[in-house]
């Protein structure tokens, strides 16, 4: 069944295939026994008969200065030997190309193998027959029993290898090697599948992250006595966001397109919550031209550099601070691209050194996306707050 | 009997004002000898007040939580809050160290007041043990690979993708970070850089340096029959010691 999932006349892929890339082996790319394969294979084989052939008239051409016994030396060469070549495998093409049941292919290829032996034997015979009589020679064909033999299975010795023969071989575990080969397919299928399945739920994670929501809520909860009006404001920023944030990861936000205003929005309500929250130690403010609304812009890496300005540059230092988001449009090297700045006075960039995933995750989105013509670049002036910057190629939706 | 004295350490001031609200009503023999909004100010609070009890938010700026019950341990009784880590704490929940999950609900403070009314009359435990453990199960347990390089250039500071580095290359007290683009300056030894470099991908291939094996494009000697690297995208050639020359060759 896998067996005939596959066309006898396309190449099978090359994971599998049995011959080298290079030209001379290129019928090994087709399927064993297919017209394809066939035809290619009689192709190179032609060649070497021909040229075997013209050779030996040639020779006989140079003894006897007839060329019309020279011509018929070589027309028997070529039948003798083109039959010796083709005949088996072309009789299991004929076989395969009835696509019948695998077991009764496999008996059919060996039938047609088996037969191809016997005509090729029969045409050599003949052909060897009239070659030698043009040539004036004299076979001795009384030899003993067991000589006769031997004889007899060297030549089918020779007829098989001529024949395809080891062709066989390739034929029988073929149907196996495809089946590998769509196994290690549909694995492949399965990680890819399953790689994009964990970056959806670290998404999901990064945007409701348990620390974040929990933390709300129980701001939430303090104020409810105390000052309900507040609480009021910071539940409602916390279902604004919520709605914007989860309805992109639904649609397959993440390997869908997004806008950079839709993805600046949801920035912003994450701002309005954690206003909510720190109060007077945060502010913040979003600048972005109307003619860059509309522009396309990953999904959520803008959320995770205002996330990491949060924890890693305002909530550590006591008084808080500012964050600011710019979006401009740039030209460099003729071509439009976009820029979008997230700066804060934060506590800066600390360590030496650093192993944070959620950058290397922005990086390697943009890199999925973009190749090399998207930018990741983080700064620290002297120590007093983070500017990071996203440059991508200015795009609009079609 | 004597007043039980109480600090509160949490940033959020709506969390920090409702906790302290609520202790005061549901325990009458506290008293709130500190409320602070970071870890520094709940340290020296600590050296200032001598509270008895201590409730502390986990993430604060400044000092976490932990390194401020770190230095109250066997000085005073610990309850942590929290908005999520309590996966990590829960294995201690018998023990000497309490916890509160947020939003903090009435019933649970009550039972955790509960709880260190009964413990007011022994000492306060150790706790440096159980704050170690419980450190270890919050850091990350991935493997500490760099991924970024912090690096000095005239007077701001940026970061490098260290899958953009070419080479390291130590000079005197700095070494340099080369990438196809630009490079920079890192005040950290070159043992300490490949200490935390995937060493499948970043060979030491001299004592000062550290080349990504897929940048260098040839071994060549030179005229006085030193061996050095030419780099794909970068026009610096590296020098290569007899024993980094052997792992090329067996490739």
């Amino acid at each position: 069944m896998t067996q005939h999932s596959t066309s006898l006349n396309q190449a099978l892929p090359a994971e599998i295939a049995a011959g080298s890339p290079r030209w001379w082996l290129a019928y090994r790319r087709y399927p064993v026994f297919s017209a394809p394969w066939v035809g290619r294979r009689a192709l190179l084989f032609g060649l070497f008969i021909v040229a075997w052939g013209a050779l030996s008239a040639l020779g006989h051409y140079a003894e006897s200065q007839s060329p019309a016994e020279a011509l018929r030396l070589f027309g028997w060469f070529l039948i003798g030997m083109g039959t010796v070549v083709n005949a088996g495998p072309v009789l299991a093409a004929m076989v395969r190309h009835r696509r019948w049941s695998p077991e009764r292919e496999r008996l059919g290829v060996l039938t047609a193998m088996a037969a191809g032996l016997a005509i090729a034997f029969v045409a050599d015979a003949i052909s060897s027959g009239q070659i030698a009589a043009l040539i004036g020679q004299e076979f001795d064909r009384e030899f003993s029993t067991a000589a006769t033999l031997v004889n007899v299975l060297v030549l089918l010795g020779i007829y098989l290898l001529l024949g395809g023969g080891l062709a066989l071989r390739a034929y029988f575990s073929e149907a196996d090697r495809l089946a590998a080969f769509h196994r290690q397919q549909q694995l492949d299928r399965m990680q890819a599948d399953k790689l994009a399945a964990d970056q959806q739920l670290a998404l999901l994670q990064a945007q409701i992250e348990p620390h974040f929501l929990f933390n709300t809520l129980a701001t939430i909860r303090s104020d409810l006595h105390r000052s309900p009006q507040h609480a009021e404001q910071t539940l409602d920023a916390l279902c604004t966001y919520l709605r914007t944030a989860i309805p992109r990861l639904r649609d397959g936000g993440h390997s869908g397109e997004s806008t950079l205003g839709e993805q600046l929005e949801i920035c912003r309500q994450y701002l309005n919550v954690m206003q909510g929250r720190m109060r007077e130690r945060l502010s913040f403010d979003i600048e972005l031209p109307e003619s860059l609304q509309a522009a396309l812009f990953p999904p959520f890496l803008l959320l995770s550099l205002v996330e990491n300005a949060i924890h890693h540059g305002l909530e550590p230092k006591p008084g808080g601070g500012r964050i600011a988001i710019r979006a401009e449009q740039q030209l460099a090297g003729g071509q439009s691209r976009l820029s979008v700045c997230v700066e804060d006075t934060g506590v800066g960039l600390g360590d030496a050194v650093g192993s944070g995933v959620g950058l290397s995750n922005i990086r390697q989105q943009l890199h999925l996306r973009h190749g090399d013509r998207a930018r990741l670049s983080l700064e620290s002036r002297s120590g007093t707050g983070v500017r990071a910057e996203i440059n991508v190629p200015l795009e609009f939706s079609q | 009997m004597n007043d039980v004295r109480v600090l509160i350490a949490e940033d959020e001031a709506a969390q920090r004002e409702q906790l302290a609200e609520l202790i005061q009503k549901l325990w009458p023999e506290a008293r709130l000898v500190a409320v602070c909004a970071d870890g520094d100010a709940a340290l020296s609070a600590l050296e200032r007040e001598r509270p008895h009890v201590l409730f502390l938010d986990i993430r604060m700026p400044g000092a976490s939580g932990l390194d401020v019950a770190r230095a109250a341990s066997a000085r005073a009784h610990v309850v942590l809050t929290t908005a999520y880590e309590e996966y990590a704490i829960q294995a201690f929940e018998a023990g000497a160290l309490d916890y509160l999950v947020k939003p903090v609900t009435n019933e649970r403070l009550a039972a955790s007041i509960e709880r260190l009314r009964q413990r007011m009359a022994a000492a306060p435990p150790d706790i440096d043990a159980l704050l170690g453990r419980l450190e270890a199960r919050l850091r990350p347990s991935k493997p500490d690979r760099l991924q970024w390089i912090t690096a000095s250039q005239g007077d701001s500071v940026r970061l490098l993708a260290v899958e953009d580095v070419l080479f390291f290359r130590a000079s005197e007290k700095y070494v340099r970070v080369v990438t196809a683009q630009e490079e920079a300056l890192v005040r950290m030894s070159l043992k300490e850089l490949e200490d935390r470099l995937d060493p499948a991908v970043f060979w030491r291939i001299h004592r000062s340096v550290v080349v990504a094996a897929a940048a260098v494009a040839s071994i060549n000697k030179d005229e006085l029959g030193h061996w050095y690297a030419h780099l794909r995208h970068h026009a610096e050639r590296l020098p290569v010691s007899d024993g980094a020359r052997a792992r090329f060759r067996s490739m």
